[in-house]
């Protein structure tokens, strides 16, 4: 088997035995997590289904390195996540944007926190918002909440971005793919 | 967020500024400094304690999805500040400025004549002179200094902190 081939067949991410509980107010254990295993490879797209309350969203933070887990190990490329894991991407349920940043900035929001520099942030979040057919200049500084929705892209603003965001989507990405 | 625990920020705001009078007169007698500058500290300890717990209000109203979103961009230091935990306590600062400035005029009026003793500072002002007013027992000057204070506080809402407040509002809130 050539390197590549092997490459390909490595998991990007291998949960294994992981459990999560948590202490309820009464002193009483929650258990959330009980010895879950899951391995994904390149290329897989794998669908996360549950009742709500069941530990899906639990589950998608601690493999996102959001919380740790109390039993079992979470791996990333071979390497345990202790921490919020870099090159995990995690889109959440309840939250999709910060309300008062604009589209460009919420989107360049993650490339300033690793200290791109300004010009290749802003081309790189333009072209990722032109391929989910956002309008960058939707919520600029002096646009009032109340006028959102009115406009033809105010109203296709929360469509497209909650029919891509309001489903649990985990973004396992190499850097530089 | 431990050491902020609100009942802490209660038990604080519980202390009694009168109790620093002592210290803050003889520091101004002994330093000859300026009672018009250095009485304000009276004045604004007391009411400063409503942004604390305005914002600490605030610091615990952010979703969790969001403190999450943050760690997952490995958002940190001073673009933490900058983008996320400042405007999303923005909106409680400037609450808890409105009340802390409204409780503030009406703080001048003790701390704006600060007596300890045989000591007796007089900062130039108008909490003093309607503190002077009511020790004289002249009735329309004090009416005059309170009707003039009132006007004060509501014009200076009118004309500032509603602005911002709606500002803050329309810009900062979480949804």
């Amino acid at each position: 088997m050539n390197a590549n081939a092997q490459a390909l067949l490595a998991p990007l991410l291998d949960v294994q035995g992981v459990c999560k509980s948590f202490r309820k107010p009464d002193g009483d254990e929650l258990v959330v997590l009980e010895n879950v295993n899951l391995t994904l490879r390149p290329g897989e797209i794998v669908g996360l289904l549950g009742r709500s309350g069941s530990g899906k969203s639990t589950l998608l933070r601690t493999i996102a390195g959001l919380e740790l887990p109390s039993g079992g190990a979470v791996n990333y490329l071979g390497q345990p996540v202790v921490g919020p894991a870099e090159g995990i991407a995690m889109v959440f349920q309840s939250f999709a944007l910060f309300p008062w940043l604009t589209v460009l900035e919420n989107v360049k929001l993650g490339l300033e926190a690793l200290r791109h520099p300004e010009a290749d942030m802003r081309s790189r979040s333009l072209k990722a918002i032109d391929l989910i057919g956002l309008d960058a200049r939707l919520l600029v500084p002096g646009e009032r909440p109340a006028d959102r929705g009115r406009s033809r892209t105010g109203q296709q603003r929360p469509a497209t971005v909650n029919g891509i965001m309001r489903q649990y989507v985990l973004l396992v990405s190499r850097s530089g793919s | 967020m431990t050491f902020f625990a609100p009942f802490r920020g209660i038990f604080l705001a519980a202390f009694p500024v009168n109790l620093i009078y002592p210290i803050v007169v003889s520091s101004i007698v002994l330093g000859r400094l300026n009672p018009d500058i250095w009485l304000s500290p009276l004045m604004i300890l007391g009411t400063q304690w409503y942004i604390l717990f305005n914002v600490i209000v605030g610091a615990s109203a952010i979703p969790p999805d969001m403190r999450y979103a943050g760690e997952n961009f490995h958002v940190r230091g001073w673009l933490w500040w900058k983008r996320i935990a400042l405007p999303a306590v923005f909106p409680f600062y400037v609450t808890g400025a409105i009340t802390a400035s409204g409780g503030s005029w009406n703080a001048s009026v003790v701390s704006e004549v600060a007596e300890w003793g045989q000591q007796r500072l007089t900062a130039t002002g108008l909490g003093s002179y309607i503190s002077h007013a009511t020790d004289a027992g002249d009735f329309r000057r004090t009416v005059v200094g309170v009707v003039v204070m009132a006007l004060f506080v509501v014009v200076l809402n009118r004309l500032f902190w509603r602005p911002v407040f709606a500002r803050a509002e329309r810009k900062f809130r979480m949804t």
